[in-house]
């Protein structure tokens, strides 16, 4: 039986797809709002410092599972079909809210010139640096929406390098762990800017829900007290209650179909029990995170689109980042550590643009809290013991 | 600095304890099938060389070391789990360690003198081990893997079979990580 039309279909329930569904939805558009993975609570994560979403030594609790390999490419061009935990991988968990029921939370604004970077740092060989087609002020009114609808912590007045935000963050910081002590002072001593970092957690009981309650289980982890926020805790659900959106979870997208003009028609997917289904649609929004949204679009091969969905110039799938940063760690005459989740607290960015010699730039911040697994096969260096 | 170098030699007879002591800890068998040894994947020989590998990777000094902790057991029962599809290349690797022990030293890796086994080691983490078999299996690779199970037997959860008594998070001062919100459910503190 074919299924009854809708306005529009979600593809990816995460930090894209919930807020979409539930603008739509209040909007008053019927929506479907597909997504491949469960929907968890914090119940059904058992805190497992080897198997969780951010070691995945022994498997992701919030998947995605071993059906879902990825090809990955070597330097020297070589392909290689690897697994979810692999580290190349760059996994997103895959389940209602993706990353954002597991992630560290933190909430960055991009800054003026990260929205000009060709204009601040010209053509830069070998790369495609462009500018964006909007500014920071087109942007600004939605950042300032999302932190108060879904709940931002923190406070970067102290922050000079980035604009004045026009209304303050919904919610104080949390209050400073020991390593904050530490390093507020001494960033200042060194003419440094250190600021409480904006992130997406209750420190105070905000929208229905209470206050973080500083356990070490948080990166990596659904929070136990749901103080950490995702569109899992905040828009989805605000979209399921307009009555307009039906969220159908364990359901894989298989292609955006089209029709014979080249409108698109719909989604096709696997639903829960493996059989293929089409929901059709006026409208379709890919936002199934960076890489399973081009791998969709590049499924989705017709006679008028041999090549994917909008991938006429061949750049669907290139140049995407995981999420890779790095860091330093040294050893102290006196204790910096208190347990005190989720860890990182305190940045600077004063290095995120102005470095000569370099395009571009990055905060500094302290670290999450780390398990000793962690600890010990992430310090690594020249001298140190393997 | 290489870490096997930089620990204390093991004393033979420590060795053979521990290695007593991890065989005791692994008796409960699950899950690849009955072996006839009371390892779920490893064989009797196979572990005992497992455990004197781990053990000069994280041996006993005033704490306990790897094998006491139960890394072998660790490693034996996720090779019947999550590491499955890394059954052959430690079946290979621990046959492999042998063969050069025995091409270095002409005895069991078990066997060696402690240095002799730091120098097995470093000649296999750095890929240039003699032995026949190290043509269709990685050395390094396999060093690779020995180190990281090592350190996650050692320092990851109990409940996956190492850090036996949460010997570790002791060495840490690190208190039992508790679950706050639902202490109920949360494994019960041993002492």
């Amino acid at each position: 039986m074919a299924l009854k039309h809708v306005n529009a279909v979600v593809v990816g329930s995460g930090a894209g797809g919930g807020i979409v569904a539930k603008e739509l939805a209040e909007a008053g558009l019927s929506v479907v709002l597909l997504e491949r993975g469960k929907w968890f609570t914090s119940f059904d994560d058992r805190k497992d410092d080897l198997r969780n979403q951010r070691t995945s030594a022994l498997g992701a609790s919030f998947g995605p599972d071993e059906r879902n390999p990825r090809v990955y490419a070597d330097n020297s061009g070589g392909e290689h079909v690897i697994p979810s935990n692999h580290w190349a991988y760059s996994n997103n968990a895959a389940c209602v809210g993706g990353g954002t029921l597991s992630y560290g939370a933190m909430a960055w604004r991009y800054m003026e010139k990260d929205f000009r970077l060709r204009s601040t740092y010209g053509a830069v060989e070998g790369s495609t640096l462009e500018d964006w087609p909007i500014s920071y002020s087109d942007l600004e009114p939605f950042y300032e929406k999302a932190e108060w609808e879904i709940g931002v912590s923190g406070d970067d007045s102290g922050n000079i390098f980035c604009t004045r935000r026009r209304r303050a963050l919904p919610m104080p910081p949390l209050a400073p762990n020991r390593s904050f002590k530490i390093l507020e002072p001494a960033a200042k001593r060194l003419g440094l800017h250190p600021f409480p970092i904006p992130m997406l957690r209750n420190s105070v009981p905000y929208n229905g829900r209470g206050a973080c309650i500083r356990c070490r289980w948080c990166v990596g982890y659904a929070c136990e007290v749901s103080a950490k926020c995702g569109t899992q805790n905040t828009v989805i659900p605000r979209a399921i209650d307009t009555g307009n959106c039906e969220l159908r979870s364990e359901c894989i997208a298989k292609e955006v179909v089209t029709d014979e003009r080249g409108r698109v028609r719909g989604v096709a997917y696997f639903d829960s029990a493996g059989r293929l289904q089409e929901q059709t649609s006026d409208l379709v929004v890919v936002s199934c995170s960076a890489v399973e949204s081009a791998r969709l679009l590049l499924n989705s091969k017709s006679r008028l689109f041999p090549n994917g969905l909008g991938n006429r110039y061949d750049w669907v799938g290139r140049n995407l980042q995981g999420h890779s940063y790095t860091g330093a760690a040294g050893l102290f005459e006196q204790e910096t550590y208190d347990d005190l989740g989720p860890g990182a607290s305190i940045a600077i960015c004063d290095f995120n643009h102005g470095n000569p010699g370099f395009v571009g730039g990055g905060l500094l911040a302290n670290e999450f809290i780390r398990s000793p697994y962690q600890v010990v096969t992430g310090v690594t260096g020249e001298g140190i013991p393997r | 600095m290489n870490l096997v170098e930089s620990r204390l030699p093991l004393s033979r007879r420590s060795f053979l304890q521990a290695a007593v002591a991890a065989a005791a800890a692994g008796g409960v068998s699950v899950g690849c099938g009955r072996n006839g040894t009371p390892w779920r994947f490893f064989t009797v020989d196979e572990a005992r060389t497992l455990a004197a590998i781990t053990d000069q990777i994280i041996p006993p000094d005033q704490d306990p070391g790897a094998s006491w902790a139960g890394v072998v057991n660790f490693i034996d029962r996720q090779l019947c789990g999550p590491y499955k599809a890394l059954q052959q290349t430690y079946r290979t690797g621990l046959t492999g360690v042998d063969q050069s022990s025995r091409g270095l030293y002409a005895k069991e890796f078990v066997d060696l003198a402690s240095e002799q086994q730091i120098d097995v080691l470093r000649q296999l983490e750095a890929g240039k081990v003699p032995g026949a078999i190290w043509k269709q299996a990685s050395a390094s690779e396999f060093f690779g893997y020995l180190v990281d199970h090592t350190m996650q037997g050692f320092y990851g959860d109990p409940r996956h079979g190492g850090n036996r008594e949460g010997v570790s998070w002791k060495m840490l001062g690190l208190p039992y990580p508790p679950i706050r919100g639902r202490q109920q459910n949360a494994p019960k503190q041993k002492t």
